[in-house]
């Protein structure tokens, strides 16, 4: 007998299959099944961004510096900086509370990004210290609403009461 | 130094004027220091220097060696 299968001979019996998830057609496919079958299976972070690959700058004047001192050799910054910045990224992301993860470069003229997921507020991250520090990683806990490509805004709306501006300075950010 | 800023509009091609020049030396912009180490080569003597002006260069080092001034 030709073997079109992973079994010599074939299986007679759905419940006898097992693979990808022991699929037993308990239902027909759908978006929500396959993304809960394929995600699983998904080797790397899901959410990765690097600072310049943005979907839109909706406030300032950013610039890609590289540097020597920095992880990745750069960071994207603001060329004049001003309060209410901000800039735009596309991220996907199964539902859940996740973490998000930036990596920066703090000094005394940074500012206090507000991070927007979907448009609702996540929390902030502080970029400032007394003199220029690179390869700073920050943390913030993040909800996730719902399996897709999501907004994930980031405004410069704050800045840190010692800190002389609203300077950003960022080279990844990932999600996980 | 003819560098790409990124704003609402787009991106856009900005030549650096001589004072963000040396603000972006300063804030560790490898290309701007470059720029400056050419500038500023043929002013320096001492070798010690020049070694310490192309660590500034390639970001090794984060202070800019200064040129010593007429005695």
């Amino acid at each position: 007998m030709t073997d079109f299968g992973r079994r010599v001979g074939g299986e007679t019996d759905h419940g006898a299959l097992d693979g990808l998830a022991d699929d037993d057609h308990a239902q027909y496919h759908n978006n929500a099944r396959g993304d809960a079958r394929y995600l699983q299976l998904a080797a790397a972070p899901l959410g990765i961004i690097f600072a310049d690959m943005y979907k839109a700058i909706i406030q300032g004047t950013y610039a890609y510096y590289a540097l020597g001192s920095q992880n990745y050799h750069y960071m994207f910054y603001t060329f004049t900086a001003a309060q209410n910045d901000e800039v735009e990224y596309e991220i996907f992301s199964p539902a859940g509370t996740k973490t998000l993860q930036l990596l920066a470069v703090t000094s005394s003229d940074r500012g206090i990004i507000t991070f927007y997921l979907d448009d609702v507020s996540q929390g902030t991250i502080d970029l400032y210290s007394a003199s220029i520090v690179y390869n700073v990683f920050n943390t913030l806990s993040v909800t996730v609403v719902g399996t897709k490509v999501h907004s994930l805004k980031l405004k410069m709306e704050t800045k840190n009461g010692s800190s002389s501006n609203y300077v950003t300075s960022i080279t990844f950010m990932r999600l996980y | 130094m003819r560098v790409l800023l990124h704003t609402p509009a787009g991106i856009v091609e900005h030549e650096l004027t001589p004072a963000e020049l040396t603000q972006w030396a300063a804030d560790g912009h490898l290309e701007a220091r470059r720029e400056i180490l050419l500038q500023d080569m043929p002013q320096h003597t001492d070798p010690h220097l020049k070694i310490e002006l192309i660590m500034w260069a390639l970001g090794i080092i984060d202070t800019k060696p200064q040129i010593p001034g007429p005695p």
